[in-house]
């Protein structure tokens, strides 16, 4: 008898299915493991030889497992929502679902011949309107919820109105509800509160929602109908068809991430990660310690907050800068600065954030005419306004240190304002000093003083004077949520007089509507809007949906129990299967999904819902698991403590994108 | 230099800002795009890049379709991740492939004599075990490691000597085929249920090494004349340094080379050497 791998693996596959082999219940009587694999996005290319590279090493892991005695989740789905098929469906009138459906049908039969042991039987997509459902639900929760820093917890929204009912909002209860940050939000009594009509509430409210409405600046491309990514913008111009972009203040969608800021980053110490991912993360969530200087404004009341993690250099400071956004500059510019900033404005405004970031040879900026006074001198430091500053990050003011800070000394030389040096050592005719090793000099008080030593000296001395304090900020924004696009969840969101309001769970889900088109409106509204009768009860819904990174911030969750209709999971499930004992995934998204679904797990441990608040386990020292890791450097996270494959994985993947170059395929981008 | 359109698949698409490539990254990790040129024009991209005849020979099969439909499953499985040390990268080259699917029809041959099934239960030798138990104990620990290339490795050295041996046993076999089944289950499932069982492999316990038959049970002395090595002689290990020295003495070869005189000396040092001074 020959060895006829066409029957045999015909034949196999085939009694694989019919008998079920590898479906997977509940069964408390066994060890469980979880292996996870990131799911794909079924592109319409189906898989090449490098996508199953990491399939087969998780299928391997599985079958050894269930060989060694455990109970084994092994489960596949797709990350179904996404821009390709929508780009198709504009291009094509296809419905994105009829492309997706289409290419899930192959990626499943290229799966299939493979011989994966994944229980289908728990397949997820998360463009499914039952999946989606639970999507919305999370969306829900999140909006019903804000983050109450004393315990460090999320909690109903319900207990934060009954706080202002007690309390208000002012005082010693304002302090502890913000942890003496600022928050935009007005000061109240509980009186006011009562006082508050519905609009005037949650407007409030809105400053402490987990998902919040509020007015952001984005990159709106008026030709294109849409709001832009940063790295769609070059040169003030949208990438695609070189539109004018222009930065402007829109409602937009948000999750409050940053509310998890310090527990996202606590908690890494304790995951069994490589370093290389945890330093990513850490490095995207950026906590630094510094303080915040308030710098009076000469003649004025106005009060320029500028947050610095040097303070040690304050006695360096001899201008200060404005984002061209930043609301005091059309205040404070003097009469005859006035056209010339105000120009200088118009034009930064159309730059992206990044654009601005990442081009640091073009210095750019423009007087006001107006002075602070020195906090600790007294002396007059001229206001200017530059579009290094950027106002989404911190306060949108920084106090120049030429002597200590490069972007401040390329300024600093090109519109001859002087440079002190502050630090011993420094060459400051040369380029700026910003060494944290340094003995510091020319700094009154300071003057002897080490770089830590100082940063607390100066600390004090703003607090004494009441001209500043310590502060910790972060480098991690709140995630944008809402996209102008069609192929998403939609947001389950009403407006009532112009009040968002949170469609009843009886309404969930709220399915994508038939359009005409996948395109904006004529008005530029997003393509939901389009549809026939998109309203609630007669009230209008939200038109924007979700970004891609929705359905998977908790999709691992889903597998456990996917045909529940009464809840994401059951409770049985979720404290069964409990955490991922092995993940394959991209390091491409450690700070993006990976961190998506931290905060998501986190959220959801914190409303009661799941037991653990970390998708994977920590690490044990000794402890044989594997959990999830991956080496920064490459485009694929590596879940054990040997992240080589990643390499060959790589490797694999572009030689197919090279083969295909020679085969001439057209998938659009 | 050609023209080419570049094919992203949804990986390649930065995911939060799904409506681009991530150039950079694909550049940067791929040497073979490292002088190509890309332009975005339309819908399209485009990447300019020259292409060589290495390259071609490289890039000659897109999808694992085609593997399949020629080498099987089974073999694309065990070729992925057998394509070379894990730390370097390696081209999808697919001359390698044969070898891997010659690898399976060996094992596949195990179990037969003339292609007809032929497993005997005869007690495995000492040799034989010795095989089994030096992959199970080599894949056991890789597999915790994720080190599979290893893994692959062992069950062809495993195969080429158990061939040698001419090993038909199924208690070598039936132990070695759960071991084989994470990689290649296919044919796994179907030599286990030629072997007479009628459930899935899926479940069988995973086999234990076990060390008893990897303790080595003889030394090869190397056996010096004057401090040259003239030959090799295998002993026991228990073996004695008398009984050693006797034995080595009472071999023909080495009194060929004694030449009927006594040795002024035997020095034997137990599992190391043995040297005669004359």
């Amino acid at each position: 008898m020959a060895y006829e791998h066409k029957e045999i693996e015909k034949k196999w596959r085939e009694r694989w299915k019919d008998l079920g082999t590898y479906r997977v219940e509940n069964d408390p009587s066994k060890p469980k493991y979880y292996v996870l694999d990131m799911f794909p996005y079924p592109s319409g290319a189906g898989l090449h030889v490098g996508h199953p590279l990491g399939y087969i090493a998780s299928d391997i892991v599985s079958r050894f497992k269930r060989h060694s005695g455990f109970n084994v989740l092994h489960p596949m789905g797709y990350d179904s929502f996404g821009l390709p098929a929508e780009q198709y469906a504009i291009q094509t009138g296809q419905h994105p679902a009829k492309t997706t459906e289409v290419n899930i049908a192959r990626y499943r039969e290229q799966l299939d011949r493979i011989g994966f042991s994944f229980d289908w039987s728990r397949e997820v997509r998360t463009s499914d309107p039952a999946y989606y459902r639970w999507t919305q639900w999370v969306f829900l929760q999140l909006f019903d919820s804000w983050y109450n820093i004393e315990v460090q917890r999320a909690e109903p929204i319900s207990s934060l109105i009954r706080r202002f009912e007690h309390n208000g909002f002012t005082g010693i209860d304002r302090r502890r509800l913000t942890g003496d940050e600022d928050m935009e939000a007005p000061t109240f009594t509980a009186e006011e509160w009562k006082a508050f009509n519905p609009r005037e509430q949650e407007a409030v409210l809105q400053y402490f929602r987990l998902a919040y409405r509020s007015e952001a600046w984005v990159n709106w491309c008026p030709a294109l109908g849409t709001v832009l990514a940063n790295d769609e913008v070059k040169d003030g111009v949208s990438e695609r068809g070189g539109h004018p972009v222009e930065r402007k203040r829109m409602p937009q969608w948000s999750m409050r991430i940053t509310a998890y800021a310090q527990r996202l980053l606590d908690s890494l110490d304790e995951l069994d990660w490589s370093e290389s991912i945890k330093e990513a993360q850490r490095n995207w969530i950026g906590r630094s310690r510094g303080a915040l200087v308030k710098f009076p404004v000469v003649g004025h009341e106005e009060v320029i907050e500028v947050f610095t993690t040097r303070p040690d250099t304050l006695f360096g400071v001899t201008f200060v800068t404005l984002a061209p956004e930043h609301q005091l500059v059309d205040k404070l510019v003097t009469p005859e600065r006035r056209a010339e900033v105000m120009a200088y404005c118009e034009q930064a405004k159309n730059r992206s954030e990044r654009d601005r970031m990442a081009d640091v040879k073009t210095v750019s900026g423009a007087f006001t005419g107006a002075y602070v006074k020195h906090p600790f001198t007294g002396a007059d430091v001229p206001i200017w306004v530059g579009d290094y500053v950027l106002v989404g990050y911190a306060t949108g003011a920084v106090m120049a240190v030429p002597g200590g800070d490069q972007r401040d000394w390329n300024f600093a030389r090109h519109f001859n304002l002087p440079i002190i040096a502050v630090t011993e050592g420094a060459d400051i005719e040369k380029e700026a000093d910003e060494r944290k090793d340094a003995i510091i000099i020319n700094s009154g008080f300071l003057n002897g003083l080490d770089v830590p030593q100082a940063i607390t000296r100066a600390i004090q001395e703003l607090e004494t004077l009441g001209v500043g304090e310590g502060r910790i900020n972060y480098r991690l924004r709140d995630a944008a949520f809402g996209r102008q696009r069609y192929w998403g969840e939609p947001i389950p969101i009403y407006y009532e007089d112009g009040l968002p309001k949170a469609l009843p769970d009886s309404a969930l889900p709220l399915r994508l509507p038939e359009v005409d088109k996948f395109l904006p409106t004529a008005d530029g509204e997003p393509p939901l809007a389009r549809a026939a009768d998109w309203t609630y009860n007669g009230h209008p819904l939200e038109t924007t949906t979700m970004p891609g990174w929705a359905g998977s911030s908790w999709y691992w969750l889903r597998y456990m129990d996917p045909a529940n209709t009464e809840r994401f999971a059951s409770k049985e499930a979720v404290d069964y299967w409990k955490q991922v004992d092995l993940y394959v995934g991209g390091s491409e998204h450690a700070t993006g999904h990976l961190l998506y679904v931290r905060f998501w797990t986190k959220f959801l441990f914190d409303r009661g819902h799941i037991a653990v608040d970390e998708p994977a386990e920590a690490g044990e020292p000794g402890n044989d698991n594997w959990s999830l890791c991956a080496d920064g450097e490459l485009r694929l996270a590596w879940v054990c403590r040997n992240p080589m494959l990643a390499w060959m994985y790589l490797s694999l993947r572009f030689s197919f994108l090279l083969m295909s170059l020679k085969h001439g395929g057209g998938m659009k981008v | 230099m050609p023209v080419e359109h570049l094919v992203p698949d949804a990986n390649g698409i930065i995911s939060n800002d799904e409506t681009r490539v991530n150039v950079d990254a694909i550049v940067a990790s791929n040497e073979g795009l490292s002088s190509a040129v890309f332009v975005r024009g339309g819908e399209h991209f485009h990447a300019y890049r020259e292409t060589d005849k290495m390259s071609k020979s490289k890039w000659n099969v897109v999808n694992p379709d085609d593997i399949i439909e020629k080498y099987g499953a089974d073999t694309l499985r065990l070729y992925e991740m057998f394509l070379g040390p894990l730390e370097q990268s390696k081209p999808w080259d697919t001359n390698g492939i044969e070898g891997t699917s010659r690898f399976l029809k060996k094992f596949w041959n195990l179990f037969f004599e003339s292609d007809i099934l032929s497993v005997s239960d005869e007690a495995p030798s000492k040799a034989e075990f010795k095989v089994l138990h030096a992959t199970l104990k080599k894949v056991t620990e890789d597999i915790e490691k994720l080190s599979f290339n290893t893994s692959v490795s062992q069950f062809m050295i495993a195969v080429n000597e158990l061939g040698a041996l001419k090993c038909h046993k199924r208690d070598v076999l039936e132990p070695l085929t759960i071991a084989l089944a994470p990689f290649a289950p296919h044919i796994a499932e179907e030599l286990w249920s030629l072997l007479g069982h009628t459930d899935s492999i899926t479940t069988a316990p995973w086999p234990q090494w076990q060390a008893e038959h990897l303790v080595e049970d003889s030394f090869s002395y190397p056996i010096s004349f004057n401090g040259k090595t003239r030959l090799q002689l295998e002993f026991p290990m228990e073996l004695d340094a008398k009984s050693v020295e006797a034995a080595v003495l009472a071999n023909p070869e080495v009194q060929a080379r004694l030449e009927g005189k006594l040795p002024k000396k035997v020095i034997v040092v137990p599992k190391r050497i043995v040297n005669i001074v004359i």
